[in-house]
């Protein structure tokens, strides 16, 4: 007999697409809380980041189907990629923005020629860890609505496992960079 | 003429109230750390907003609390040296003149990058990232991004900038250069006016050395690096002899008349480490002289400072250490055309 390996296709599309929504949506708004220092909404960020949405989604929902695994998995992804964006921007040096604010740069240009290409292995990184997470809570989910057997959920645990290396690889590498900056 | 009066409250402990007027050459801004050079700084450059106040460059009104004028950082023709290094680490040095000079036309912004790096002999570091550049290359270029603008004024804040460099700034830019440092050597060598600013605010300004020499407040002193400084009361005052005797609590020091005071009246006395003379026990008799115990004997690198019991703080060149020999002082000194008398 075969196995069904529709879940882990669903899995992997599902996550795919939130992290990659939450990649497109969450770094701009962080940038902004890390410049106007908005600890109040950062909070309600960090969280959201915890709530286990695709399962919660599997329990309430009458079919777990790909736009509502979706939906709920940016309930948790956004607010998280936006806390790991807004920690990784705070900690940009503030005399790189002062500096481009000096020649006239814009918040906008300021945000994609400074903070995304300095701080876009942590950003990087946060999309992994989604990426690897949302996997894990389908296949969390998948398994409450028995649609889960033991092949597919070997595979969606080696995606998982290689998404969290991707993402300690390239947090590794974020922080490297001001060692290497501070080399002279 | 740029002249600065501002006042911003960062906090229930510190406020920034600081009123001052920049000639056309380098003004030095000196205080130690945490006295708001920064503040002042980027609030001249736009980064920082005051609470009130006016900031005036050239006649032309940067800030005005009142009619509520605040022009943006790139409209105030200022260029800015930060502390930090603050090239932008994933720009080669070219790229980040570039970047500084983008909104000029495109030939422009040819000419102008390439003529700073010309100016500020970048041509072998301007393919380098900041990283791969040596220290001295990343200050040429992040003075060289400050002034590729055309500023009508450059601020220079504690950036290390050392006499040499500010005669290459001076040989391509004319304006005035406010540079807020900590170093009192810089300020002699490279500035025409010397501001000094403690806790918030101006305490002194003027030509350095009539401020290092004449010192009009305690906290203006101790800035300007008198490390010897008592607190005491007039004694007498002798007219006929033109000197006054001043109690400074333990001991008495002679001390030129003091016109228009009172005997009671509170002052301080100053004196610079340096001016200090420790005496040999068998030397002939002199004004000023007094017994003091000798605590501790601190070795420099070009010099040994001695510290007395009082506290009296003494520093000697090498040679005159020798000269003492083993009577390492009993006897110390204070020459009356040293000590500075603070009302």
């Amino acid at each position: 007999m075969t196995a069904d390996w529709s879940p882990l296709w669903l899995s992997l599309r599902v996550a795919l697409m939130v992290s990659v929504v939450a990649l497109v949506i969450a770094p701009w708004p962080a940038w902004r809380l890390a410049r106007r220092n908005w600890p109040v909404v950062a909070l309600i960020a960090r969280f959201l980041s915890i709530v286990p949405a695709v399962i919660v989604a599997a329990l309430v929902a009458p079919a777990l189907t790909w736009p509502i695994a979706v939906a709920a998995g940016l309930v948790r992804a956004v607010p998280y990629t936006l806390a790991v964006c807004h920690t990784a921007f705070q900690s940009l040096n503030p005399g790189y923005v002062k500096a481009a604010r000096m020649t006239g740069a814009s918040g906008w240009r300021i945000f994609y020629t400074l903070a995304l290409p300095l701080g876009g292995s942590v950003v990087l990184a946060a999309a992994a860890e989604v990426f690897s997470e949302t996997t894990l809570e389908m296949a969390v989910a998948l398994w409450i609505v028995g649609r889960l057997s033991a092949p597919p959920a070997g595979a969606i645990l080696l995606t998982a496992l290689a998404g969290m290396a991707l993402a300690l690889w390239l947090r590794r590498e974020a922080a490297a960079i001001p060692e290497r900056q501070a080399r002279s | 003429m740029t002249s600065i009066r501002v006042k911003k409250r960062v906090s229930e402990a510190f406020a920034l109230e600081a009123d001052l007027s920049l000639g056309p050459g380098i003004t030095a801004l000196i205080g130690p750390p945490g006295a708001g050079k920064t503040l002042l700084l980027e609030m001249l450059a736009g980064l920082a907003t005051p609470d009130e106040g006016r900031i005036l460059l050239d006649d032309a009104i940067l800030f005005d609390g009142q009619a509520r004028v605040d022009l943006p950082p790139v409209r105030r023709a200022c260029g800015y040296v930060s502390q930090t290094d603050s090239l932008f680490p994933h720009r080669t040095l070219r790229q980040n003149l570039e970047f500084a000079a983008r909104r000029f036309p495109r030939l422009d912004r040819h000419r102008r990058v390439a003529e700073a790096i010309e100016h500020f002999t970048l041509a072998d570091a301007a393919a380098l990232r900041p990283a791969d550049a040596g220290p001295a290359e990343r200050l040429r270029c992040s003075i060289a991004r400050a002034l590729i603008g055309g500023p009508a004024l450059l601020l220079a804040d504690d950036a290390g900038i050392d006499g040499a460099l500010f005669a290459l700034i001076r040989a391509h830019f004319r304006g005035p250069i406010l540079v807020a440092a900590r170093d009192l050597d810089l300020a002699c060598t490279a500035a025409a006016e010397m501001a000094l600013l403690d806790g918030g605010r101006i305490v002194q300004r003027g030509v350095p050395r009539t401020v290092l020499d004449q010192p009009a407040t305690i906290d203006a002193a101790r800035l300007a690096g008198y490390e010897n400084l008592w607190q005491g009361t007039i004694a007498t005052l002798d007219r006929a002899a033109n000197q006054s005797r001043v109690e400074l609590g333990g001991f008495s020091l002679t001390v030129p008349y003091l016109p228009g005071h009172l005997r009671g009246d509170r002052l301080w006395v100053a004196i610079r480490a340096a001016a200090v003379r420790p005496r040999r026990d068998d030397a002939a008799p002199a004004p000023n002289v007094i017994p003091a115990e000798l605590v501790r004997i601190a070795e420099r690198a070009q010099s040994v400072r001695l510290e007395f019991a009082g506290p009296i703080v003494a520093e000697l060149s090498l040679s005159q250490f020798a000269a003492l020999g083993d009577n390492k002082s009993r006897l110390v000194e204070f020459p009356v055309e040293s000590l500075r008398v603070i009302l």
